[in-house]
């Protein structure tokens, strides 16, 4: 574990963000996609063919096909040709778009998120993938291309280290990002959604060809607020005041709003193909990034 | 500060993720007690109480409460009875008691012979408690109340007595101290036996425990001792008789063990007379009075020139001349009459009845005599005279007009004592043989008595039981002290109902304690403000 920390540099903010029990948990965790996206070689089999020791098929032979690709047991058996076809292993680059907004900084919320994503980025790195951490608020804060390896995971842990939570939600900075990345990858996007818009946001990634994961991170302030009485509710994000007294029933109603919320993102994650998980604040970001890497299997 | 709390708090702002969650929500009501519970802040509450106990304190608050009023006077029961163990302390405790919770002034009578100022009238507590120190019961009886608060002229609105025996005590306020059980000789007298060879010593035992008590007895000479047993019960008292041998004796010492925590009453001392009293006896004879008179003073009988004329159960033709004992005997000018039935016997206060237990006497029929009207009557059975004194032309007459043979008298050891009595009154030439601790006695010219080693003459009062030397011209004789027998006799409840003591309603002030409570909270006060950030 030790080893683990101090690979990605002592006192940096890789310790500031996980723990070593953290890390050495997350370093024993193995991701299985499904169909990665990825197009350079790495160490995740794909559906197409290539050049990888683990056999997929056969084929009749060829003219001009490897011989050393033929099967001559079946030829003895069978007297006809066939060519060996092997799977190809791919890369699944990783791009964890965090919302960056102010409403993010409600209840831990944030916290939850930069934590998550950097052991998301620990399980890519450990992988072998590419990864990158793209912050978004109202225009995407981060167009580079994902990179692999320690240094990769170094720049991506001081980069969340110095991130803070300013200004507004817009999921259509989203489709900006897609416009500029064009690498299919696995796309999550880490938010709050609870900012008009994100149909269009999430949209525009799937037509990217990317996978979608939506993570929706919650705060205990947003599931169960304590608010009773006479209250002035001021929008973190827009500066807005409402009053408003409040009680059981209005408590009730405000859950009853939050419930529609939600049904309607996970629709819409359902309608665009987009996987769709929830998280409280309160819990474990590495708890949560194994459990997306067990149960999101693109 | 409640007004600018709530106008401050009337809104509450709550930073939210999303507002249009919150749009199109109806505002609510929500219940009071929520509402007021959701408002409810620590700091506000102690703020508010701090203001309150500072408005509190600079109104100077009192509480009231009441004490009893006016000057006391504290009477403490110096007898000899508080010697007892822990009894005298008690007094002392029940006096602090009672200077603490009145207002004052105060003073404290020592109730004793003599009785003693301990502390003339003061304000200062501290005086007071401090003469409590200073008191030391004595040996002797108590006076009688009212002589004893002769000492304080001046009229008192309050007087609590504080004693262990209330009896007799009326119209003041009295304050009870509990006794210790007790062993003790209430009665002891020695005579000698009708047929003159021998002595008997009577002693009556008194049990005030609640227990059965197996006693001892004894009584010393000066020729060698004499012991008793006899199991007492309870409450109870037990007389014993104890045949006493040898030569002439003179004074005699009684003892009764086991001690206990009253030991003056455990030493009981018994003298003859020295001077011997030539008597003429007239009527038929009676040995148990010829008895008691020689047990109360050496008696020789003569035919003429008497120091004493008894007459008993006759009609004398005249008037005796001189001191004359009348034991249901008539004169010519006082007829004895017809018998009655004796009353319920009563006695009034008179040193003839000095040291006797009027309620064990038992009297069936009494001569319904001529007294003379200046005669004094001292012993009463009903309506009838039962013993009358009278210092007439003639001398110095004592009328006992009980019939010896139908009362318990003769069996009593009260009946030497009061036989010693009258000869005291009737011959006051020759000092008593019995005294009491604390009681005077003029001696007469050529009379002295020895006190550890020292003659004393003229006006001499026992400070301690024990038997003394009495020198006379006729020769040596004694004297036994006692402490007073009264001392040993059970407590009779007070006949009356408790007196109250009139109260009064003083303010104490309370401004102190309510600044003194102000600090710890305005402590943790500041606690608070602090741990919830300043």
């Amino acid at each position: 574990m030790a080893g683990l920390g101090g690979g990605l540099g002592s006192g940096s903010a890789a310790l500031e963000l996980l723990t070593p029990e953290e890390l050495f948990l997350l370093s024993r965790a193995r991701v299985s996609l499904r169909r990665p996206r990825g197009t350079l070689l790495g160490s995740h089999l794909s559906r197409r063919t290539g050049t990888s020791l683990e056999f997929a098929d056969h084929r009749p032979y060829q003219p001009g096909d490897d011989l050393r690709l033929v099967d001559w047991a079946l030829f003895a058996r069978h007297r006809r040709l066939m060519t060996k076809v092997f799977s190809r292993e791919v890369e699944a680059p990783l791009y964890v778009l965090l919302d960056t907004s102010r409403s993010m900084a409600l209840g831990e919320k944030f916290r939850f998120s930069v934590r998550l994503s950097a052991a998301l980025c620990f399980l890519a790195f450990r992988s072998g993938d590419r990864f990158g951490v793209y912050p978004f608020r109202e225009s995407p804060g981060f167009l580079g291309k994902p990179r692999r390896g320690r240094s990769a995971l170094v720049r991506a842990f001081s980069a969340l280290s110095e991130l803070s939570p300013e200004g507004k939600t817009d999921f259509s900075s989203l489709a900006l990002w897609a416009e500029k990345i064009r690498e299919p990858g696995m796309c999550l996007v880490l938010s709050d959604f609870l900012a008009p818009g994100f149909r269009e946001g999430l949209r525009a990634l799937r037509f990217s060809r990317h996978a979608v994961a939506a993570v929706q991170i919650l705060g205990p302030a947003d599931l169960d607020p304590q608010i009773f009485g006479e209250a002035r509710l001021l929008d973190v994000e827009e500066g807005r005041a409402k009053p408003l007294v409040v009680g059981r029933a209005a408590q009730e109603a405000y859950r009853e709003a939050l419930r529609r919320w939600n049904r309607e993102l996970f629709e819409t994650c359902l309608e665009l193909g987009v996987a769709y998980f929830l998280f409280p604040s309160s819990g474990s970001p590495v708890e949560a990034a194994l459990a997306l890497a067990r149960r999101w299997r693109p | 500060m409640l007004i600018l709390h709530f106008l401050r708090r009337r809104e509450r702002e709550y930073p939210v993720s999303a507002l249009f969650l919150w749009e199109g929500i109806r505002p609510d009501r929500p219940h009071f007690l929520e509402r007021l519970r959701r408002r409810f802040d620590l700091l506000l509450l102690l703020q508010v109480f701090a203001v309150l106990l500072f408005s509190l304190a600079l109104s100077q608050p009192f509480l009231p409460s009441e004490k009893p009023s006016g000057a006391t006077l504290l009477v403490l029961d110096g007898s000899a009875s508080v010697l007892r163990e822990g009894v005298a302390e008690g007094i002392v405790s029940q006096a602090r008691e009672v200077i603490s919770r009145s207002a004052g002034p105060w003073a404290i009578l020592l109730w004793a012979d003599p009785p003693e100022i301990l502390c003339g009238r003061t304000s200062s507590a501290a005086e007071a408690l401090q003469a409590l120190s200073r008191f030391r019961p004595r040996l002797g009886r108590r006076p009688e109340l009212a002589q004893a608060l002769a000492l304080f002229p001046e009229p008192w609105p309050r007087i609590v007595v504080i004693t262990d025996n209330p009896a007799g005590i009326s119209g003041v306020e009295v304050v009870q101290v509990p006794r210790p059980e007790n062993l003790a000789i209430t009665a002891f007298s020695v005579r000698p036996s009708p047929d003159g060879t021998r002595y008997e010593a009577f002693l009556r035992i008194l049990n005030d425990t609640h227990a059965y008590k197996d006693v001892q007895a004894r009584v010393r000479t000066s020729s060698g001792e004499y012991w008793a047993s006899c199991l007492v019960p309870p409450q109870e008292e037990e007389i014993v008789i104890l045949p006493i041998s040898g030569g002439r004796e003179s004074a005699f010492v009684a003892e009764l063990s086991p001690m206990d925590s009253f030991p003056w009453d455990n030493v009981r001392y018994f003298a003859f007379s020295g001077g011997e009293v030539r008597v003429l006896w007239q009527g038929e004879e009676d040995r148990y009075l010829w008895a008691a008179l020689r047990a109360a003073a050496p008696a020789v009988r003569v035919p003429s020139f008497p120091d004493l004329v008894v007459a008993f159960s006759t009609e004398l033709r005249e008037n005796p001349r001189g001191p004359s004992l009348l034991v249901g005997a008539g004169t010519a000018g006082f007829p004895r009459g017809k018998l009655r039935e004796a009353g319920p016997i009563r006695g009034e206060a008179h040193p003839v009845l000095n040291h006797l237990s009027i309620s064990q006497l038992r009297v069936g029929k009494v001569w319904e005599s001529t007294i003379p009207a200046e005669a004094q009557v001292v012993l009463w059975a009903g309506d009838l005279p039962l013993l009358a004194l009278w210092d007439g032309p003639y001398g110095r007459w004592a009328f006992f007009t009980a019939e010896l043979r139908s009362s318990n008298l003769p069996l009593l050891p009260d009946f030497p004592i009061l036989i010693r009595n009258l000869l005291g009154w009737l011959l006051p030439e020759e000092p008593p043989s019995l005294l009491l601790v604390g009681e005077g006695l003029r001696l007469p010219a050529g009379f002295s008595v020895v006190v550890e080693g020292k003659e004393v003459e003229g006006l001499w009062a026992p400070e301690k039981p024990g038997i003394y030397e009495l020198r006379r011209p006729q020769g040596k004789g004694y004297i036994a002290v006692n402490v007073p027998w009264e001392a040993s006799f059970p407590v009779s409840p007070a006949a009356e109902a408790p007196y109250a003591a009139a109260l009064a309603r003083v303010s104490l002030p309370l401004w102190p304690w309510v600044l003194l409570a102000l600090l710890p909270l305005l402590l943790g006060e500041a606690v608070w403000f602090r741990r919830q950030g300043g």
